[in-house]
């Protein structure tokens, strides 16, 4: 296991992660119609290693005028398998 | 650089013989430029910065329809949401999230290599999926560089391994090109450290032995026999959900679920009187 700083949003319920997704579809009008493939502006992200798990969004330019500032917290990922490794 | 006689093949119309025209039965096929004459189908789906309106982009002749592509774009951003499967399999390259898509134009400048169009995949977000599949015969093909390091990573088709090392065609950030597929990975034993345009062509020669090109010329391997997840489901990204994502910019990416050991020479002469890379 592998922990990083991510900066972004975290969320504690995956409701409150799902509200924040709507908010930032309906700021940026995604999706625009019935046939656009586009269906979010972003997805949160669950933790899997953290204890208690939480939600989060990592921070992108686009995400300020949403969401505001973003903070620093830790996520644990497993650790990655590069090419050549089993 | 290799000629064969399919380089000098015209197709009707007066271009050259496209790619799955001369070489059949591919399993997924994505590129900027027509790569069959049976294909009637648009080449990608582009979403625009300034509204996020989207719009199917076609091809004009055997390349792609730039005109519509800046003219729907503007001066803005454009991104990719699909691009469609020219094999028949119907299995489009997706991706419904807005900032993982990968990009087309920046500032209403077309991305080109060579002046040719091509897609680029940005490090740390670009992934697109599709209808996934496995297969114990490989062929894999991928055109363009990457963007601008060295340690910057080009990645063809992967798949969704998490526990275990997944199928590949990569030039990775060690410099090292890869190609994996089921129960083995192949690779060179002497690093390319390029950032140069390149075409990559792996294939299966036996179910134990593979076989990397690039720009027409053959690699040294080193082979080892191991547990892969043979499941290809992604491109632009190594295993999804692992942060191995590309930064690079790419032209073209078919998988032939057979071994095209013999169809090497051939299928790399033909992208290269295309995109003129090596």
């Amino acid at each position: 296991m592998i922990t990083k700083t991510i900066t972004g949003y975290q969320y504690i319920t995956s409701e409150e992660a799902d509200n924040a997704r709507l908010l930032c579809n309906q700021h940026y009008g995604i999706p625009k119609t019935a046939e656009d493939e586009t269906l979010n502006w972003v997805l949160p992200a669950e933790t899997t290693l953290n204890s208690p798990a939480f939600w989060y969004i990592q921070w992108a330019e686009s995400l300020t005028q949403v969401f505001g500032q973003p903070t620093d917290f830790e996520v644990n990922f497993p650790d990655p398998i590069g090419p050549g490794n089993t | 650089m290799f000629t064969t006689p399919f380089t000098f093949l015209k197709a009707a119309g007066g271009g050259a013989t496209l790619l799955l025209d001369a070489y059949p039965g591919a399993k997924r096929a994505y590129s900027v430029r027509k790569l069959s004459s049976t294909y009637a189908g648009s080449a990608l789906r582009v979403r625009r910065s300034s509204d996020n309106a989207e719009q199917d982009i076609g091809f004009v002749g055997e390349d792609l329809d730039t005109s519509a592509l800046t003219t729907f774009v503007g001066a803005n951003n454009g991104f990719i949401t699909t691009w469609y499967d020219q094999s028949g399999n119907g299995a489009n390259a997706t991706q419904t999230t807005a900032l993982f898509q990968p990009q087309i134009a920046a500032d209403g400048v077309i991305w080109t290599i060579n002046s040719k169009p091509t897609i680029y995949a940005l490090n740390t977000r670009s992934l697109m999926t599709f209808t996934a599949f496995t297969t114990t015969e490989v062929a894999q093909l991928l055109v363009g560089k990457k963007k601008t390091a060295i340690t910057d990573r080009m990645t063809g088709f992967s798949g969704n391994a998490v526990t275990i090392a997944g199928p590949l065609l990569a030039h990775w950030d060690d410099n090292n090109i890869y190609f994996q597929w089921k129960n083995y990975y192949s690779f060179p034993n002497s690093s390319i450290s390029s950032t140069a345009y390149e075409v990559l062509f792996g294939t299966t020669i036996t179910t134990s032995t593979s076989q990397i090109w690039r720009n027409g010329s053959s690699l040294a391997l080193s082979n080892n026999a191991s547990a892969i997840a043979d499941i290809y489901s992604c491109i632009f990204a190594y295993n999804e959900n692992q942060a191995y994502y590309s930064e690079a910019l790419e032209q073209e990416l078919v998988i032939w679920d057979s071994g095209q050991s013999t169809n090497s020479a051939g299928i790399q002469s033909n992208v290269n009187a295309y995109y003129s890379i090596y």
